[in-house]
This record gives C-alpha cells, sequence and structure tokens, in this order.
C-alpha cells in the first residue's frame, strides 16, 4: 500500500459501483430491489450507504461481494469495478480468489464469518494461507499480530479459543481481525455495530478508525444509524426504495440535505439533549418492489410533494433521475433547485 | 426519590437470583438484580437504560411478578403485592402489562387480530359479544387502525402497526402500568417515532405509568420523566432526565452517553469522548468494592474494596460513587466537573 501523501479520496476510486441492477423473484415475477445504484470508495476512505429496512442497501453489499443466492436473486445490470478489475461477471473461482483477500467483510453477526467448530486463530490463519501461499507458522504469527491488533489482550494465547469463548463486543474484534489479515482494499461493513452495546460500539468505531488509518482502506459502512455515519464516513449514499436518492460528503448532508427523504430521516431523529415536544414521523410506509409509485418513489410520503413528482422526467423514463448539482452532491428530487431544506441544525 | 402521593408502583430492595448451570451438576447463583429501589408515578415513565446483562429486563419482569424475585418487596397502589398468588395475582396482572421487542412475544400468528386483543378481555371481563366487539374495534381506533382490521393476520401488518396491537393488547384492561421492553428498537426511525408519539397520546388519555426500558438514550431522552441507569445488576444513578443528562453524576452515565454518536458532524468530531476500556465483567463473578471499578476512568483505591451507598444529587436522584463522598468529593454534583481534570 502506499504511504499517506495523497489525501483521501482524490484519487481513482478503489471501489467502483455503476448503475446496478438487482431483481429478485416473486409470486408476480421480477421485482427490481436495487434500481441504478450507483457509488465509488477511495483510498483510506469511509463512505456510508444509509437507508431504512426494504431500502436495497444490504442487497447492494451483497453484490458488491458475489454473495446474493441466486435464485432468487439476479443481476441485470451495471458493473463493480475493483481498480482495474469487473467483478460481474467473474467466475466463482475467481470471486473466491478476491475475496477475503482484496476485499473483506464484516456483518452484524460475527458468527455470520466465524465458524464456530474452530480455534479463532486457525480461521485467521487459514484465510491468510489461503491467499498468500504462506507457511503454518508464519500464517500463524499473522492470526496473533491481527488479533493483537484488534485489541484482543493476551494474543497469543486467545488464538486458540474458540468464538463461543468470547463476549460480544470481542466476537466483532476478532472478525475485524479476519477481515482485516490480508490487508483488503476494500472492506464492505454491514451494521457491524447494531447488535452491540453502546460503549463497544463506541470501542469498535474507534477500532475501525484506527485500522482504516494503518492499512488505508477504503470502507463501505452499510447502516441505518445516521449518529454512526456522522461518526465515521466521509461521504455518505442515501438509499430509498431501490434507489440512491442523495449523495454528498456528510456535511453537505446533514447541513444542507438536497433531498427531502434525507430531511424528513434528519427531522425524525430524536436527540440526545432534548428540546423536542413531539417527534415528527415520515406518514405511511416505504413501498414494496412490486408496487412503486409512479415518477419520484417518495413523493406520496414527501412533505414538498407537487402534482409534477407523480411524472416520469424526461431525462429517466420510469422514474426521477439523479442529478448532480456539484462535483460531490447529487439529488433525485424533482424540485430541488426551489427547495431550501432543513439540515440538522 | 420523590413520591408525590401514593406511587403506582414501588419496589424496595429488590433481588432476583438465577441459578445457572456450571459443568454438570453444579449450580451457581447469578445476582442479576440487586437491591433495586425504584418507584414510578402516576401518569409518569421511568425510563431504565443499561448495556445488554445489566438486569434491565429481568428487573421489568419481576416487577410484574413474571420472575419471581428472592428478596424485597412490590407495591402496586400501595398494596404489598410481592407474594401475591391466586386470584389475587390475576387482579395484579390485569393492571399491569408488558409490552416487548418483538410483537409475536404478544401476538399469535395464527390469530387474527381482533382475537388477539380480545383475548386479555375474555380472560378478565367475559363482556356479552356486542360489547366486547365494540371495546375490540375502540381498542383498535385508540391505536389509529380500525374495525375493517379485525380479521386479518399479524403478517398483513408492516412492523410498525404490529407493534401497535401489542400496544391495543395491552392496553385492552387500562393497566396502571405498562413495561415497554425494548418496544420501538426494532423499528426504523419513521415508524419508531409513530409508536413513540402513540404511547405519549395513550399515557395522556388514560394516565398509564410506563417503566421504558431502552438502550437508546435519545429516545429515552424523549420519552421519560425520570432515568434509571443500571450496570450489573444495580441501580447506579437515577434522577429527572434533564439532571441526568445534562449533568449525569456517576462516570458511568458519563460514558453511556458520551458513547452516543451524534447525528450532527461537526458537533460529533468536537465532542471530547470516553471510550471505556473492556467488556462488562462477568455477573457470575462481579469486581468486589464499586462493580463499575474495573472499567471507570476514574477509579480510586476505595472503589476495590467498598461498596458504594447511594447519595443524593442535587438536581434529583440518586447516585452511588465514591467521587461523591472522597477524593473530589463532588458532594452531589456531577461527575462533568472533574473530567477535564483526569482525561487532561
Amino acid at each position: 500500500m502506499t504511504a499517506m501523501s495523497v489525501a483521501p479520496g482524490t484519487e481513482a476510486p478503489v471501489l467502483e459501483v455503476t448503475d446496478l441492477r438487482v431483481q429478485f423473484a416473486t409470486d408476480r415475477g421480477w421485482a427490481t430491489v436495487v434500481d441504478g445504484v450507483s457509488f465509488s470508495v477511495g483510498r483510506a476512505e469511509t463512505v456510508g450507504v444509509v437507508g431504512e429496512s426494504g431500502s436495497g442497501k444490504t442487497v447492494t453489499s451483497l453484490a458488491v461481494l458475489g454473495l446474493l443466492p441466486s435464485p432468487p436473486a439476479r443481476v441485470v445490470g451495471g458493473s463493480i469495478r475493483l481498480g482495474d478489475t469487473e467483478l460481474l461477471g467473474l467466475r466463482r473461482r475467481e470471486l473466491e480468489e478476491i475475496r477475503g483477500d482484496e476485499v473483506a467483510m464484516i456483518f452484524q453477526e460475527p458468527m455470520t464469518s466465524l465458524n464456530p467448530a474452530f480455534p479463532v486463530g486457525d480461521q485467521i490463519a487459514e484465510v491468510f494461507r489461503r491467499h498468500r501461499r504462506c507457511s503454518r507458522s508464519r500464517a500463524r504469527a499473522r492470526a496473533v499480530e491481527m488479533l493483537g491488533k484488534v485489541g484482543i489482550p493476551d494474543a497469543a494465547r486467545r488464538a486458540r479459543a474458540y468464538p463461543h469463548e468470547f463476549s460480544g463486543g470481542m466476537r466483532q474484534r476478532a472478525m475485524i481481525a479476519l477481515a482485516m489479515c490480508c490487508d483488503p482494499r476494500v472492506l464492505l461493513a454491514d451494521e457491524p455495530t447494531t447488535a452491540l452495546d453502546g460503549t463497544i460500539q463506541a470501542q469498535i468505531l474507534d477500532l475501525m478508525r484506527s485500522m482504516r488509518d494503518e492499512f488505508d482502506t477504503a470502507i463501505v459502512f452499510v447502516t441505518h444509524d445516521l449518529g454512526v455515519v456522522a461518526d465515521i464516513c466521509d461521504r455518505a449514499v442515501v438509499m430509498y426504495a431501490g434507489q440512491v436518492v442523495e449523495k454528498a460528503p456528510i456535511d453537505d448532508l446533514y447541513y444542507h440535505p438536497r433531498h427531502p427523504y434525507t430531511e424528513a430521516l434528519l427531522g425524525a431523529l430524536p436527540q440526545l439533549d432534548g428540546g423536542t415536544e413531539v417527534l415528527a414521523t415520515i406518514p405511511g410506509t416505504a413501498p414494496t418492489p412490486g408496487a412503486l409509485p409512479a415518477g419520484c418513489r417518495f413523493h406520496p410520503r414527501c412533505a414538498h410533494a407537487r402534482p409534477e413528482c407523480a411524472h416520469p422526467t424526461e431525462s429517466a423514463a420510469d422514474g426521477v433521475a439523479l442529478r448532480w448539482l456539484s462535483d460531490s452532491v447529487a439529488s433525485r428530487c424533482v424540485r430541488v433547485d426551489e427547495l431550501r431544506l432543513r439540515g440538522a441544525r | 426519590m420523590t413520591t408525590e402521593q401514593s406511587p403506582v408502583l414501588e419496589a424496595r430492595g429488590l433481588d432476583v437470583t438465577f441459578r445457572v448451570r456450571r459443568g454438570l451438576v453444579r449450580r451457581v447463583p447469578l445476582r442479576a438484580v440487586r437491591s433495586v429501589d425504584l418507584s414510578i408515578g402516576a401518569g409518569e415513565t421511568l425510563g431504565l437504560v443499561g448495556e445488554s446483562g445489566s438486569g434491565k429486563s429481568t428487573t421489568g419482569r419481576a416487577l410484574l411478578r413474571l420472575i419471581e424475585p428472592e428478596r424485597g418487596t412490590i407495591r402496586l397502589d400501595g398494596v404489598d403485592i410481592t407474594n401475591a398468588s391466586g386470584a389475587e395475582l390475576r387482579a395484579v396482572r390485569r393492571r399491569m402489562q408488558m409490552v416487548f421487542q418483538d410483537p409475536y412475544s404478544s401476538l399469535d400468528p395464527s390469530m387474527v387480530i381482533g382475537e388477539s386483543i380480545g383475548e386479555p378481555l375474555d380472560v378478565h371481563e367475559r363482556l356479552p359479544a356486542a360489547r366486547r366487539q365494540q371495546r375490540i374495534i375502540e381498542l383498535l381506533e385508540h391505536v389509529r387502525l380500525s374495525g375493517r382490521h379485525l380479521d386479518r393476520y399479524p403478517y398483513e401488518f408492516s412492523g410498525g402497526q404490529r407493534q401497535r396491537i401489542a400496544i391495543a393488547r395491552a392496553i385492552a384492561l387500562n393497566p396502571r402500568l405498562v413495561v415497554c421492553d425494548e418496544a420501538v428498537s426494532a423499528l426504523d426511525v419513521s415508524t419508531q417515532n409513530q409508536v413513540i408519539n402513540l404511547l405519549e397520546r395513550i399515557q395522556r388519555e388514560f394516565g398509564i405509568s410506563y417503566l421504558f426500558i431502552a438502550h437508546d438514550l435519545a429516545v429515552v431522552r424523549h420519552i421519560a420523566d425520570r432515568v434509571a441507569v443500571m450496570y450489573l445488576g444495580e441501580l447506579v444513578e437515577t434522577g429527572p432526565k434533564d439532571r441526568l443528562f445534562d449533568r449525569p453524576a456517576h462516570p458511568y452515565t458519563e460514558a453511556l452517553l458520551s458513547a452516543v454518536p451524534i447525528p450532527d458532524p461537526q458537533r460529533q468530531r468536537a465532542r471530547e469522548r470516553i471510550v471505556l476500556q473492556g467488556d462488562v465483567p462477568d455477573a457470575l463473578n462481579p469486581p468486589s468494592g464499586c462493580t463499575f471499578h474495573t472499567r471507570c476512568p476514574y477509579a480510586m483505591p476505595v472503589c476495590r474494596e467498598v461498596v458504594p451507598e447511594p447519595t443524593e444529587v442535587t438536581g434529583g436522584g440518586m447516585v452511588r460513587c465514591h467521587l461523591q463522598t472522597e477524593g473530589p468529593t463532588l458532594a452531589g454534583g456531577p461527575v462533568t466537573e472533574i473530567s477535564g481534570r483526569v482525561s487532561g
């Protein structure tokens, strides 16, 4: 990896997802659950993928890893580039070479990654040996080194312990050690702190920050928690009903949101310092993939909706196109130029 | 703790001990709840916060007599219900209800929701058919659903709607107290707020008291009147919410608040954070003295040896912390007074 001489995110992206489309088989035919999603992540940069349940954020991250079960899922379009390599269309064997090596992942539930039947250190050593083809002793040493780096005390001894002998927070650390052992270029993190207690979440976010800075990893952080995004992300992509509705550097996103859905989410958050009489709500519920409204998908719930919002725009045959407002901010709102939306303060 | 009139619910010296299997035959005591004192007034919401394993759910269940406490007394409207049984216990149960994180804990997936809501009425009230039907529709309307939903199954509703149905069932018998155990934790922000607003409206209309168990401190700040903080089975601090959030007196409360990421990037970056080291200790083998001393950034030698006694806090509530009486001697003041000195 290169030294930290260039500012994060200013060179060519490490991971670039373009116009990704994923469908799921349903009783009523194919439903498009990820509809033209594009985003990129640079070296040492953290990009949040934010949305509520059903927004398509997890399906997007699984698609990047080639981990979507098929059937029922199929990727019907787009491109996922890791540096110069196109990941879509790679054979299973080729993807397995990349997964765990150049692209790694961590999940909400550490036992998704850890096998309960083997000592934690052995599992890290095995992944390292498979990708680096080194000696057993070298791989073992790497496992102990990584467990130490993620803050597991007495790592040489704890490497021989089984996952069930670790606490929840320690398991999360072990999963991070496993993910980072091959020094991946990209780390996909899907709600990695959601199941953790507050004080342990703070530890894990600190650990991810320090790992990112040490290894220059590009992180895609999938979460529903706008507090976590404000804490760890540089930029964020907001998803609604399978589409990106806004993307922006986080200060722009929080203080000058350019999509009414972002505004509504920020406005609905209960505040730790109090002062809210009645909590704001977003009326209605998010649409299901089989029953999407015409035009802007958020318009039936939007406080700023006008009749024109229900009609597709010329640039997008079946909805509203995502439009760049500057070189770093994009919005999918028809009325974006006339609206002054409220941010976090 | 303030006691205006007589509290709806009052617990004194509540202890809950589980026998945990260790190996094949050995069973060791796990003190899940230890000498908990709390009271909840009429129409009041007490927030109960703490991390997993702190004993907050066990406390909620023990108050409802769903788990038998080993020691202590529980009074409902001034009447000792600690040893109530039979008809007396059934009468107690109808006055205290519970709403869980997963609505399927109280809704039978194979039963249409009209029947789920009617079930407690059948057990306790035996209304004539027409009155019963009318009451069920009233309850659905209280939670912003309607009579046309009566014959639908739980799976036909969204997560937020299901939680509203569980609430309709919980309030069917006009309870005095509802224990909400992580009742909004699994919901997305937009639906979470609909459920919180509903709970608040029901409280205003019916004067119900809530014990609101949650790990989301921003939600607790919104909904609670007073807050109690639990650590390893003990209440380490209680107080009116504004005092407790703005001027925490216990280092654990301070750390919990500091760990919540604020959805405001510039403020979040500027905050001075306290990241506690290590995990919550094993409840089977709790640390000596103050149980928080192993993770406390301000621990003094006395903290390892002596269990801190409750001290009154300026602005309301109590705290169990040696810093109040020794060392910096906060004498009822907030722990934030010494934060700078210690971390600097």
